[in-house]
């Protein structure tokens, strides 16, 4: 019989009851380390006060109204995120697919609306993760999650990761976006390099094609800065961000340039729910506290011990691990043993840490983790490391 | 740039607020120590000394490194006269893990025995898995484990291979 809930996950046996910061308490009282994030969602932790504070003051006040109506949270977190970003112009939504929804559109009208009917290809990468709506499954074309949904949203067109060939050879005067994360999430924690990020930038101003990033697992903080196509000094034309512009309340955003917004009037697009009042007092508390660049340095600062643990770990067990990979708090350790053995072992260690793709180890905590806490969070990670070495060698 | 782009540009008073704030990146004082005194001890040997000290560059400064006569130190004591010690530490954290300080320490180790060291030398503590990994990476050899001025273990690491230097000397 199927379960009241559909068991599209595979689900770890713990129920939690609390959350404070790193650590989530599950119903038995234990306690767990989270390296997990919600998958990168809680960038400030769990129950932050000043997300506690916003989200509640919020919720005396008004929860909902249409976007048929002037939001003022919704506008004050539209300037914070121009201010800080390429971006002239923001549309707010539930989640990060509805944002790969968004800019798929967005990009074909802006072809179209110019005469260019033609143009409407979309490529994308091999090992990307968009989404698990339509146009995103048909972007990423994984069998894993394409097999059986057919027929697919035409236009994409997947190349392998780094073939620069086969790259040059697609983009011709049938694309309107190249579409790429500049770190790799579900992918298995695969930064693009800060060369190849401009080389697709150049690539796309040279052939008229519109670039599309998806920084919905490695934005808002994550890499170090607020996003990480800073660190290779590029702007893109379009983004696409969620996941830690909540916290942990849903919300997405499509960042854009006016030129590439220019043709979204309106009645192109809608959401009823899409910038509510409560998400976005919730996302502004957010970036008010990532924005700031000492909030930044400390993440990198922070990020550099995480690093150098995990390398030492590495180093420590090579017949276990390969490598760390990633940046900023976003790192992945590629295993040589089963990846989800060492997630397991890290259970029993009273660690959460979360799969990705590649047999890694994915590793993306609070921003606000503290140096004590990653220490800790290392210890824990050797001791799991230590007991599947042990069973690999009984 | 390319992994051959790295420079070493010499140190100078101007760099020590980049130096300390390197220094004071947790990544770096877990290996290295207390940023005042580490910078304290820069600034002896800044204004002349034995000590080389330079800032890494690739395109944007990255990182230290330093090299000194290895034979000033007990735990060095048998390698060949003329020898140089390294050590180094990477500041930008977000240069890390990208394969930088291999590449940079092997171009350095290379620079000095083209300068006419006929060994270049390293002593990550044991418990510094990651250092040892990295200079091994860089083309070191392991030699031998000792204890170090402090009593703790390092591994006495050489470029070239110390075995070879004797076996061929």
């Amino acid at each position: 019989m199927i379960p009241s809930v559909l068991p599209t996950y595979n689900r770890a046996p713990i129920a939690f009851t609390k959350g404070e910061g790193v650590w989530l308490t599950a119903k038995d009282g234990t306690q767990y380390l989270d390296l997990g994030a919600g998958v990168a969602v809680n960038s400030l932790g769990h129950a932050h006060p000043a997300l506690v504070k916003a989200l509640t003051d919020q919720a005396r006040d008004l929860w909902h109204v249409s976007n048929l109506y002037d939001i003022p949270n919704q506008r004050a977190l539209a300037d914070a995120l121009v201010e800080h970003t390429f971006a002239d112009t923001v549309f707010f939504t539930n989640s990060g697919t509805e944002t790969c929804e968004l800019a798929v559109k967005m990009a074909r009208k802006h072809f179209h609306d110019k005469g260019e009917t033609g143009r409407n290809g979309i490529i994308t990468f091999a090992g990307a993760f968009h989404g698990r709506s339509a146009a995103a499954i048909a972007a990423a074309a994984s069998p894993k999650m394409t097999e059986g949904f057919g027929p697919l949203l035409p236009g994409f067109i997947n190349l392998p990761w780094g073939d620069h060939d086969a790259l040059r050879a697609a983009a011709d005067d049938s694309v309107a976006a190249v579409l790429v994360e500049p770190i790799q999430g579900e992918g298995g924690v695969v930064p693009l390099p800060d060369q190849c990020l401009r080389g697709l930038r150049d690539l796309c101003d040279e052939r008229g094609i519109l670039l599309i990033l998806d920084e919905v697992q490695c934005g808002v903080g994550r890499s170090g800065r607020l996003f990480a196509h800073e660190w290779a000094g590029i702007v893109p034309d379009i983004m696409m961000v969620a996941k830690g512009l909540g916290g942990g309340f849903p919300m997405g955003a499509l960042l854009a340039t006016e030129a590439a917004a220019s043709e979204m009037t309106v009645g192109t697009h809608g959401s009823t729910y899409g910038g509510n009042p409560l998400a976005c007092a919730v996302g502004l508390a957010v970036m008010n506290i990532v924005s700031d660049p000492a909030f930044l340095e400390e993440v990198n600062r922070k990020a550099g011990l995480l690093r150098q643990r995990l390398e030492g770990l590495v180093a420590g067990y090579p017949d276990m691990f390969e490598q760390v990979r990633g940046m900023g708090l976003m790192l992945g350790i590629v295993c040589r043993v089963t990846n989800t053995d060492v997630i397991g072992a890290c259970y029993d260690a009273r660690l959460l840490t979360i799969p990705a793709a590649g047999n890694t180890v994915r590793i993306v905590p609070p921003l606000t983790i503290t140096e004590d806490e990653i220490l800790q969070a290392t210890e824990r990670l050797e001791q799991a490391a230590g007991v599947v070495s042990r069973n690999v060698a009984a | 740039m390319s992994r051959l782009d790295y420079g070493f540009r010499t140190v100078t008073r101007a760099d020590f607020p980049l130096l300390w704030r390197w220094l004071a990146m947790p990544h770096v004082m877990a290996v290295w120590g207390d940023p005042d005194e580490e910078l304290a001890l820069i600034e002896r040997e800044v204004d002349g000394g034995d000590c080389g000290m330079y800032v890494v560059n690739w395109g944007v400064p990255i990182g230290y490194i330093q090299d000194w006569d290895a034979r000033s130190e007990n735990h060095f004591h048998d390698l060949p006269e003329g020898s140089r010690a390294v050590d180094t530490f990477l500041g930008e954290s977000r240069f890390l893990g990208q394969g930088h300080a291999k590449a940079y320490v092997r171009k350095y180790a290379l620079d000095l025995i083209a300068g006419g060291a006929p060994l270049v030398a390293t002593d990550p503590r044991l418990s510094n898995p990651r250092g040892v990994a990295m200079y091994l990476a860089a083309g070191f050899q392991k030699s031998a484990t000792r204890p170090c001025e402090t009593g703790e273990d390092v591994w006495i690491l050489t470029y070239p291979d110390l075995h070879r230097i004797h076996n061929s000397a």
